[in-house]
């Protein structure tokens, strides 16, 4: 038990209990009827526990005695034992805690034990009226939540009132879509106001733009100030220049009549007078100057005449000419007389020759014969060779028989010894002979060395052994070394081991058996014996022998020694053959050449060759006189012919014939010729002093001249009449260069440099000035205008700007949209509060019926399981559309409505039970249960009661009733029966 | 020896900005308000004309970009002007509020102001009959936050001038009611030797070196209810290595908090005249931030019944009309005693259901249909966590005062 139990109770005065005690245990049954005072001694309880207000007090004073009042021993759980005490007239009924330790405590303190119940409480968990749950059947889960929520509500306002209250003070504040709430309105001017502001701040915002139109207004007006500043000049220069217009038209006609002259005309100082001054200088040096002309012509006319006369000049040279050759001419006739002799003397002379000579050739022939420089020596050479190889054939006939004789004499001397010599077959005996002798000497000696060596061998053959042995031990010993260590090399080593030895152990063996059989083959040979004579004789015989042989080979040396000089004979012999054919070739070679030899011995070739060349000198001469001839001859034919031409050409009588005739005529005509050309140049003497008279006159003129032709040049003129309209234009251009000098002056005075620029450049007309004026005008007027209108648009933007400066409305109403936003602000704490709060209350509302409701349930279908013997095994808790349902054991599901009354009466008591226990769990008070089961018969009751006894051993209980059926079903429990009467 | 120099050093003017917390005061005082912040500005310009001194400093936020009218930088430029008709320079840099490149109008000041122009510390020499007398260094803010250790780029040159004077709108590291910008540790200032260290940034005057003096001026003009007592500027002197401050109040509204115990008032109607009584002691023209306090659980009733707010408009009417008015913006209550018994809360199953409840659950779902609404929420702004809390503490007393009442 770890609950506050009542261990009892003694009351000293309360309603019509008086000095009274009652002992409590776990479980206690107080019985009494109707009017017995049973709910007295519940309301002490509770007296005792939680106090009572002045009036109830009062109330419960007893009738019968003064004291009001009692005590009540509690047993705590960590406390212990303590006694409460609660008299009426001490301390207005304040109750006095005496703990067992002796100490004492107030009233707070009992409230501390208590766990905060409070009588409200505690009544509303006991002592709901059973009314509340009566009528199960209808009950839905609202009408339940509501009786929990009574409980549980117990000494507070109704909550659904504070709700509607809440709602209504929220509406007021704010509803979502509403207009005529608080809020509501305040959205409303709050948006106006934002508004507002909104557009106050666009236009500040607009503040920098404005100020930039402002600095660009200002700009443009200074602009269209200067502008009409400038127009302003610009109209006044119109003005000066309308003023102008004549000088300026007078201006341009003057430069207009200057374009018509050249743009310089060049034109002496003072040009005509000087030209006249020379002119007159000049005028009688002319009149000489034609004189002179005339005489000139006059004899250039007889000059021609005579030239007419006179032959032409080629033919005079062609004249002198044949004149000058005709010396040289006479000379040539007479030179060719001369030659025509001698050339018949020498013709005389040949023939005699030819025929002396005998060869058989004609004149022509010997002419076209060639006898070159080297033809004598050759011819000469071939004289003496063949003398020589006559003499060389005779010698070689000699050599030749003494050679023959030679040989045949060793040819004798070789039978002779050939004849004397033995035969093979006898040397080959005699020698076996002596050969067998020196064998058996050798034999001897033989045996001794074998019988030495056979020792030797012997000793050779253990050590071949030995090597084998080691040998193959060292291989054997590298084969294990290999194996254990994993060299391969030793493999390498222990082969190479192995063949050394066998080999060397192999070839000893064979060498011995070589020897062996050598020395058996000696053994086994004949000793055949020769005696000391017979080898002496044999000797003697073959010395004999070599003798010979000897002799025989000299012989025979000799032969061979002949033959070989032989052997050269021939070899000369054939040279000599050859030598004579090459003569025979070179004589034939002459033949070919001059077959005039053949007739000839060679040894007269030389002499011939003497005589032939003075034939052929004397020919040569004759030859050349004969040409000598024929050249005169041509050069005079030439002369000739040349004399006739000229004859034929100028023109001379035709009747000489003879050369000397025609020369004749010819001197006559040039002696002619020679007087007129002596008159021809006495009149070209006299031109010339005209000439020079001539020349004279004219340097005079040309000084004057020159004179002249400079003023030309500087007028740069060619003529004189030029010159004069040059001087006269000169004069005129001069004149309207004054002239326009005087206008630009003028001008100039009158307009600005720009306008006398523009105007000199190009023409103006008085309507185009007066177009300009109009211009001007309009664009002054256009100007002012503008100015006007950007000075208002600056005023009025300036008085923006000023107005803006100084304008409050934004500020204004920044503040205004601030304050009100603030006030929206606190109006929406003020509703979040009221909206926290109602939906708080209702959120709790909902979950503490929700969370209570199940306990509730488990514990009711515990208590209903248990009543009903475990017929039935769940209770549901009713919803909103279906009632209390109760589940069978066999799982049936029934509705409250189809349970029998019994039943539904044992529900009832599992939810009353159930509740109770649930809500007062956490204080751990005593369970009082007042008359709760008066419609049960008795097996329920006893049901009940067993299930209030299993209660009991957890939590005291206290049960009050007055019927007796009850009081008979607890067993296990304390009875008090306060009538007295069972 | 160098010549003496006077100054003003004023910061945070904030002008034209709203007061914050005011709600619903009468058109007389909402134009007044609404003009503090001007009016305060005027009282600056006069007392540094009155003082003659040889220059102001303004160490930033002189307006809050973020809801800037042209009248603020118009009313600066008219002030400006004014000084320079009597040849007093202004040196101002432009701090987290009036950051330059927020900046909307294009108003140009008078010659004889300085701003420094950009967030490289630079400076101006201010010179006094024909000597360079002192160097005045500092930045200004070209976005809206400045989070370098700026003081560490404060460097002095020219040191045969006589003054250096830093201006810096920022605040020191460990400050955590502000937001922490240009922060800066006094450490960092004294490394150079400066004479003064013109600071601003935080609304509340502070001292926080004497020598060299490191001077939060506070704002000229309380503008909510924490901005509370005389607000103004330091007219400072400087001589040599001493340096006189004086404060100077500028404010023309005083913001005040003022706790009354109506313990003794029995009848709701008492309470007017116990808040009289004790408002008739205040001097100047206040905004009263009023507590009242009481040992009983009525107060609490009577402002959950609204009487209280019905008592102030009251006051309100009595105080407002008075040359220095007195107006009571805000009222809450503190009772001593416990307003419900908590036994009782613990004893009764549905009241513990309902403290858990209200503890354990947010209250944002519930008041989303206004915190969300449409139109609504435009104008609100969104509950700190702070305000959730209280909320919620409201929502409970209203309902445990309900569910016990009676």
């Amino acid at each position: 038990m770890n609950d506050l139990k009542i261990l009892h109770a003694t009351i000293h005065g309360f309603g019509k209990w008086v000095d009274h005690t009652i002992e409590f245990s776990e479980a206690t049954c107080i019985y009494g009827e109707n009017e017995s005072g049973k709910s007295t001694i519940q309301k002490f309880i509770l007296f005792m526990l939680f106090g009572l207000a002045p009036k109830q007090r009062a109330f419960y004073r007893p009738k019968t005695s003064g004291k009001m009042g009692g005590t009540m021993t509690l047993l705590h759980p960590e406390v212990g034992e303590f006694r409460i005490e609660r008299l009426d007239e001490v301390n207005n009924g304040a109750a006095v805690c005496f703990t067992e330790n002796g100490e004492t405590h107030d009233e707070a303190w009992l409230k501390e034990r208590l766990n905060g119940m409070t009588v409200k409480t505690y009544e509303s968990i006991f002592s709901f009226s059973a009314l509340d749950l009566s009528d199960i059947r209808s009950m839905k889960d609202e009408d339940l939540g509501e009786v929990l929520l009574g409980i549980g509500m117990t000494g507070s306002n109704n909550i659904y009132s504070i709700e509607k209250k809440l709602d209504a003070k929220i509406g007021d504040l704010f509803k979502p879509s509403g207009k005529k709430p608080v809020m509501n309105q305040k959205i409303e001017s709050l948006k106006r106001v934002s508004d507002a502001l909104q557009s106050f701040r666009e236009v500040e915002v607009s503040y920098r733009e404005k100020k930039d139109t402002a600095a660009q207004l200002e700009q443009k007006l200074a602009k269209l100030q200067r502008d009409l500043k400038e127009e302003n000049k610009f109209a006044f220069t119109i003005e000066k220049e309308l003023h102008a217009l004549p000088i300026i038209q007078e201006y341009h006609k003057f430069k207009k009549e200057l374009e018509n002259y050249p743009k310089v005309i060049q034109f002496p100082e003072n040009g005509v007078e000087r030209l006249e001054k020379w002119k007159e200088l000049l005028l009688p040096l002319q009149s000489e100057w034609n004189v002179v002309t005339d005489h000139e012509k006059k004899y250039n006319q007889i000059i021609a005449t005579l030239k007419l006369d006179l032959y032409a000049e080629t033919i005079q040279m062609e004249a002198d000419g044949i004149l000058s050759e005709k010396q040289q001419i006479l000379s040539r006739l007479n030179e060719l007389k001369k030659l025509k002799l001698a050339i018949s003397r020498h013709e005389l002379q040949i023939n005699e020759e030819v025929d002396r000579l005998q060869l058989g050739m004609q004149v022509d022939e010997l002419a076209s014969l060639e006898l070159p420089f080297y033809l004598e020596k050759a011819w000469t050479k071939l004289k003496n060779e063949t003398e020589q190889l006559k003499l060389e054939a005779e010698q070689l006939e000699n050599e030749e028989k003494q050679l023959k004789q030679e040989k045949n004499y060793i040819d004798n001397q070789i039978k002779q010894l050939e004849d004397l010599l033995l035969s093979d077959s006898h040397v080959h005996e005699l020698r076996d002979r002596l050969h067998a002798f020196k064998s058996n000497q050798l034999l001897r000696k033989l045996n001794e060395d074998a019988q030495n060596r056979e020792k030797e061998r012997s000793k050779e053959k253990q050590r071949t052994s030995n090597t084998l042995i080691g040998s193959i031990i060292t291989a054997v010993l590298a084969g294990v070394g290999a194996l254990i260590t994993d060299y391969s090399w030793l493999y390498t080593v222990m082969l190479i081991v192995l063949v050394l030895g066998i080999g060397q152990w192999l070839m000893t063996k064979r060498n011995h058996k070589q020897f062996d059989s050598v020395l058996r083959a000696y053994r086994q040979q004949s000793s055949e014996h020769v005696t000391e004579e017979e080898r002496r004789e044999a000797e003697d015989l073959l010395d004999m022998q070599d003798k010979y042989k000897h002799e025989l080979a000299a012989f025979q040396e000799q032969e061979k020694l002949g033959h070989i000089q032989y052997i050269k004979w021939n070899e000369k012999q054939n040279l000599f053959a050859e030598r004579d054919r090459r003569l025979q070739q070179q004589i034939h070679n002459q033949f070919e050449s001059y077959p005039f030899l053949k007739r000839l011995e060679i040894v007269y070739w030389p002499e011939l060759y003497h005589h032939l060349r003075q034939v052929l000198k004397l020919i040569k001469d004759w030859q050349s006189h004969l040409d000598e001839t024929a050249v005169i001859e041509r050069q005079l034919a030439n002369y000739h012919r040349r004399l006739d031409l000229f004859v034929e050409h100028a023109g001379i009588s035709d009747e000489e014939e003879t050369l000397e005739g025609k020369l004749e005529a010819i001197e006559e005509i040039v002696k002619m010729q020679q007087e007129k050309q002596k008159e021809l140049t006495y009149y070209e003497q006299l031109i010339a002093e005209l000439k020079e008279k001539q020349y004279e006159i004219g340097q005079s003129m040309q000084t004057y001249e020159i004179e002249m032709q400079r003023l030309f040049e500087i007028a740069a003129v060619d003529t004189e009449e030029l010159f004069y309209e040059q001087a006269r234009q000169y004069e005129e251009k001069h004149t309207l260069e004054m002239e326009l000098e005087k206008t630009t002056a003028q001008l100039r005075n009158l307009l600005s440099v720009e306008s006398y620029q523009q105007y000199t450049e190009t023409i103006v007309t008085e309507t185009a000035l007066e177009m300009k004026r109009q211009q001007s005008e309009s664009m002054q007027k256009s100007l002012e205008e503008q100015l006007e209108t950007v000075r208002g648009n600056l005023a009025d933007a300036k008085a923006e700007l000023v107005a803006m400066e100084s304008s409050e409305s934004y500020s204004t109403s920044l503040h205004q949209y601030e304050m009100e936003t603030e006030h929206f602000n606190q109006l929406a704490k003020e509703w979040a509060v009221l909206k926290t709060a109602k939906e708080m209350l209702t959120e709790t509302k909902r979950n503490y019926r929700a969370n209570y409701l199940s306990k509730v349930m488990e514990v009711t279908t515990l208590y209903f399981k248990e009543i009903t013997a475990e017929t039935y095994i769940q209770v549901y808790a009713p919803t909103e559309s279906n009632p209390f349902q109760v589940e069978s054991s066999d799982n049936i599901r029934y509705t409250v409505n189809e349970l029998s009354q019994g039943t539904i009466d044992q529900l009832y008591v599992s939810l009353r039970l159930a509740i109770s226990k649930i809500m007062s769990e956490k204080h751990g008070l005593p369970f009082i249960i007042d008359d709760a089961f008066v419609h049960f018969d008795a097996n329920r009751i006893k049901k009940i009661i067993a299930i209030l006894q299993q209660v009991a051993k957890k939590q005291q209980v206290v049960l009050f009733t007055c019927k007796q059926e009850i009081v008979s079903a607890v067993t296990e429990m304390k009875q008090i029966d306060i009538t007295k009467k069972l | 020896m160098a010549e003496e120099i006077s100054f003003i050093h004023a910061a945070d003017l904030h002008l034209d900005s709203p007061f914050k917390g005011l709600s619903n005061i009468p058109e007389s005082i909402f134009h007044q308000v609404r003009e503090s912040t001007f009016a305060a500005l005027d009282r600056l310009i006069e007392v540094a004309i009155h003082k003659q001194v040889d220059f102001i400093l303004i160490a930033g936020d002189l307006f809050d970009s973020e809801k800037q009218s042209l009248k603020a930088q118009i009313r600066l430029r008219r002030a400006f002007e004014k000084l320079q008709s009597h040849s007093i320079y202004v040196y101002l840099s432009y701090g987290n509020h009036d950051y330059i490149k927020g900046n909307r109008y294009p108003v140009t000041y008078p010659e004889n102001v300085f701003i420094f122009p950009d967030e490289k510390v630079s400076n101006f020499t201010f010179t006094k009959n024909g000597v360079d007398l002192a160097q005045i260094y500092g930045f200004s803010y070209e976005n809206r936050a400045v989070f370098d250790r700026k003081a560490k780029s404060y460097k002095m040159n020219n040191k045969e001038i006589a003054y250096h004077i830093a201006m810096l709108h920022g605040s020191i590291v460990s400050n955590t009611d502000h937001d922490v910008y240009a922060p800066f540790q006094i450490s960092d200032l004294v490394e150079e030797d400066f004479n003064y260290w013109a600071l601003g940034h935080i609304h509340k005057r502070e001292i926080l070196k004497h020598s060299p003096p490191i001077v939060y001026p506070g704002n000229i003009q309380g503008r909510n209810r924490k901005e509370t007592g005389e607000k103004g500027c330091y007219h400072v002197t400087l001589k040599d290595q001493q340096a006189e401050l004086t404060f100077i109040p500028l404010q023309v509204i005083e913001f005040q908090s003022k706790s009354v115990d109506v313990a003794h008032c029995k009848q709701i109607h008492d309470l007017e005249k116990a808040i009289l009584q004790e408002i008739s002691d205040l001097t100047g023209t206040q905004l009263i931030d009023l507590t009242l306090t009481s040992d009983y659980p009525s107060l609490k009733l009577w402002e959950n019944e609204k009487q209280i707010e019905d008592i102030m408009d009251l006051v309100n009417e009595t105080t407002i009309t008075e040359t220095n008015w007195k107006y009571i913006f805000r009222v809450s209550t503190e009772v001593k005693q416990a307003i419900f018994d908590e036994d009782m809360v613990n004893d009764n199953h549905f009241m513990g259901e309902l403290s858990r409840q209200i503890e354990d659950t947010s209250i944002l779902p519930y008041i989303g249909e206004l915190y969300q609404h449409k139109q609504a929420r435009r104008y609100l702004e969104p509950l700190s966590v702070e305000e959730e809390k209280e909320i919620k503490k409201e929502a409970k007393q209203l309902l445990f005062g309900e569910l016990l009442k009676g």
